[in-house]
């Protein structure tokens, strides 16, 4: 009988030690899966950031480009908006020169990137100049994106202007 | 801010993509361009009865721009008005030779890119301010060298590249850019070509690593920032 007892407490022991196992299985496999889980959420978070940056490389090529267009091509009420974004660079105070208005940086920043050329011209080497053009044709690719910066400051609302 | 955010604003609801001026299509008359309407243009000539102004222009008479004060020319902050003197500044009329369709045919035969650039360079890059006159007149001789022979009468021997000032740089420059882009895509691998020197001082080849100094107008930038038009900083075509 004791005997009997005892093996049935033995019993009821291996058997509760049995749930007890099970249930650190299964808390551990919840643990497990939760980890998981999160684990999977984060790495998503993480590819997702990356995505939304590789989205902003610079090196990716852009979907719908702009179009330039002849001036011929363009209407009046089109032509007039370009003259007043023109002219709206002078009603701002100029970023470089510290006297004059924001359409007199252009000239100066031209004249300061051609500066080099300005230094050959003086000490009057003769060699032909291939630099002083390149220079240039990078230039009016930049001083023309910078116009473009510009007049879109202009185009919308002074508040920005000050950011 | 930077030019990523500049760019989808630029070509947003107002449409604020660059212009460009196509004087090939003025070639015969350039004097006689829609560009110079004094209305739905940036202005005419300079008032050829005014006194002169600054490289042998006189003030705009009228139209958008015969109000509009300029600061520089030359080195020297001196503020006037924005002056033209078309085909004035070597007493000679104004040809389009430099721009004909034999001419421009030219310029995009050229085989590399720094036989290209000079080849854009003495040619319709220098023909227009040279006949424009005033402030947007380049003090330099066609293939880049000063030379006496063009004295400044304003502001004596004082060379000084503010061109900029005259609002028809832009759109003279933005059609060099699209004829640079036109060549650029007349043979496979051109986007990326760029040689030649580097600058005119130290004759050091050029590199696609040069940096262009936009001396806090905006970010400097390299060379190879700037040479396709379709990716990058720049989103636009023609």
């Amino acid at each position: 009988m004791n005997d009997d007892a005892n093996s049935s407490e033995a019993e009821v022991d291996n058997r509760h030690q049995a749930d007890r196992q099970a249930d650190l299985k299964f808390l551990t496999r919840r643990r497990i899966s939760a980890l998981f889980v999160t684990t999977v959420i984060i790495l998503a978070i993480i590819v997702l950031a990356f995505l939304s940056t590789a989205s902003k490389d610079p090196r990716q090529a852009c979907v719908s480009p702009a179009v330039r267009r002849e001036w011929r091509q363009l209407n009046n009420t089109e032509k007039k908006t370009y003259i007043d974004a023109v002219k709206c660079l002078q009603t701002f105070p100029s970023q470089l020169t510290g006297i004059g208005r924001r359409s007199d940086d252009f000239p100066w920043l031209h004249r300061h990137i051609a500066k080099s050329s300005e230094s050959y011209f003086r000490t009057r080497l003769t060699v032909s100049d291939s630099t002083q053009s390149t220079i240039r044709q990078c230039s009016y690719h930049i001083i023309d994106i910078s116009s473009t910066y510009t007049r879109s400051l202009c185009a919308s609302s002074a508040t920005t202007l000050a950011s | 801010m930077t030019y990523a955010h500049v760019i989808p604003r630029a070509s947003g609801k107002t449409d604020l993509t660059s212009r460009y001026w196509d004087w090939a299509l003025d070639w015969e008359d350039p004097i006689k361009s829609a560009i110079w309407d004094p209305e739905t243009g940036f202005g005419g000539d300079g008032d050829p009865d005014g006194p002169l102004t600054v490289g042998w222009g006189s003030c705009i008479a009228n139209g958008s721009f015969a109000d509009y004060k300029v600061l520089f020319y030359n080195f020297i902050p001196r503020l006037h008005c924005l002056s033209r003197g078309l085909g004035r500044c070597f007493e000679r009329p104004w040809t389009g030779d430099a721009f004909k369709p034999s001419a421009i045919q030219h310029v995009l035969d050229q085989g590399t890119f720094a036989d290209f650039s000079s080849a854009i360079e003495s040619g319709p890059h220098d023909a227009v301010p040279n006949n424009v006159c005033g402030d947007f007149y380049y003090l330099e001789a066609p293939n880049g060298a000063w030379n006496d022979s063009y004295p400044d009468r304003q502001f004596n021997q004082h060379i000084d590249i503010t061109c900029t000032i005259d609002p028809v740089f832009f759109l003279h420059h933005t059609n060099l850019d699209r004829l640079w882009l036109k060549w650029q895509e007349k043979k496979a691998g051109r986007t990326w070509e760029y040689n030649g020197r580097a600058n005119s001082v130290n004759l050091e080849p050029a590199k696609l690593d040069d940096v262009l100094t936009m001396k806090g107008l905006g970010p400097d930038m390299t060379i190879r920032q700037v040479m396709d038009t379709k990716s990058g900083i720049f989103c636009y075509t023609y």
